[in-house]
């Protein structure tokens, strides 16, 4: 079973969680043998630009020592064989089409998602 | 050929990116593979009939078979006769039936 | 029991702020009473659906005590469905996840709600006739 992860709500709780938990989640199951891909839509698509910094939270003496890096979770989802897909009408719309990517990632025009999803045996979209 | 149920439960006035998921189903069924949508919860709300909602339209004029689901109509006074023309009241346990028969239900 | 009497649920919403953790056990509710085995997977907010520490409340605004108000309480439903479930002597495996249970100190859940992981998630769909996954915002 060939499972395609959609993801579309953005840095959700990612400061709390210090990663996206559908990116964790994904990567979870992968290490428990599953196969799955991820497909980035709407704002999610900023988790493949480089450049993201979501250090220096603090409240009071409360520091947040280990800050969500959505890049480092990406290129290691890639290095691990999870293909990464980005829907480039989405980085376009947000001003990212010309932007640099994290290495690995693909992008798909949103006239070709449902290409890419016949692809897979089920599509999960959280 | 494959099968797929799109659950559209906020519609454009809440979602700015539905147009984009009705698109999609459009797409799916240009391809040649089997759509059908269901509204649920605010995503019935598109579906009266005067509504100035933006997607649906072009899924029905596509020929997508578009449900709405019945506790969430009534929940909004909404009737069947309120409906656009091509909605259709149904039940939740469509959703079950598609699920089961291993149709790809998508919830957005 | 078999694949394909048996479908999965994964949802992530949690109680009391969206229409769409009712939705979520209106099919849940609905896969039971026709029969299937369900496997049900709450992730983040939504394992707080099984707290056994919600309690009802009376409604003042509403001009009710809280015999009146019967609040509706999520891990009541959660309940209810497993007594369904079993009743019919079918399966309804309740699996919070584990690590957004630690973090929400939910440790609490009502009877028949067990700990899992997201490897018990990719068993249970891999198991299944189909999964519906419901996400959250």
């Amino acid at each position: 079973m060939k499972v395609l992860q959609v993801v579309s709500s953005a840095y959700r709780a990612t400061f709390e969680e210090q990663d996206d938990t559908v990116l964790w989640l994904t990567q979870a199951m992968k290490n428990a043998g599953g196969d799955l891909d991820v497909l980035l839509t709407g704002n999610t698509v900023n988790y493949a630009v480089v450049g993201q910094d979501a250090s220096g939270l603090k409240f009071g003496q409360w520091k947040q020592t280990q800050p969500p890096r959505i890049e480092e979770d990406l290129s290691r989802m890639i290095s691990k064989g999870i293909a990464v897909i980005a829907v480039a009408d989405d980085l376009i719309d947000r001003g990212l089409g010309d932007s640099a990517l994290i290495e690995g990632v693909r992008r798909v025009h949103r006239g070709d998602v449902a290409r890419v999803m016949s692809n897979y045996d089920q599509v999960w979209r959280w | 050929m494959k099968h797929y149920l799109f659950i559209e439960s906020e519609g454009s006035f809440a979602a700015a990116d539905a147009p984009q998921f009705f698109a999609l189903a459009r797409e799916i069924k240009q391809q040649g593979d089997t759509v059908e949508i269901f509204l649920v919860q605010n995503g019935v709300m598109p579906a009266r009939a005067g509504s100035k909602a933006d997607g649906l339209s072009a899924a029905l004029q596509a020929g997508i078979a578009v449900m709405a689901d019945e506790m969430s109509m009534r929940e909004r006074a909404l009737k069947a006769s309120d409906l656009v023309t091509g909605v259709k009241p149904a039940k939740i346990g469509t959703v079950v039936e598609r699920t089961a028969a291993g149709w790809n239900v998508i919830w957005h | 029991m078999s694949k394909d009497k048996t479908l999965t649920f994964a949802f992530m919403e949690p109680p009391f702020e969206s229409a769409r953790g009712t939705t979520v056990f209106r099919i849940v509710s609905e896969a039971v009473r026709s029969g299937f085995d369900v496997n049900v997977f709450a992730y983040e907010g939504a394992v707080m659906m099984s707290f056994a520490r919600q309690q009802q409340h009376a409604n003042a605004v509403h001009g009710r005590d809280i015999v009146e108000e019967n609040h509706p309480l999520p891990k009541d439903w959660v309940a209810a469905l497993l007594a369904e479930a079993a009743a019919k002597n079918i399966k309804l495996d309740w699996a919070n996840c584990g690590l957004c249970v630690d973090e929400r100190g939910a440790g609490e859940a009502i009877p028949g709600v067990r700990r899992g992981t997201p490897a018990d998630l990719w068993k249970m769909a891999a198991e299944s006739a189909n999964t519906l996954v419901v996400g959250t915002h």
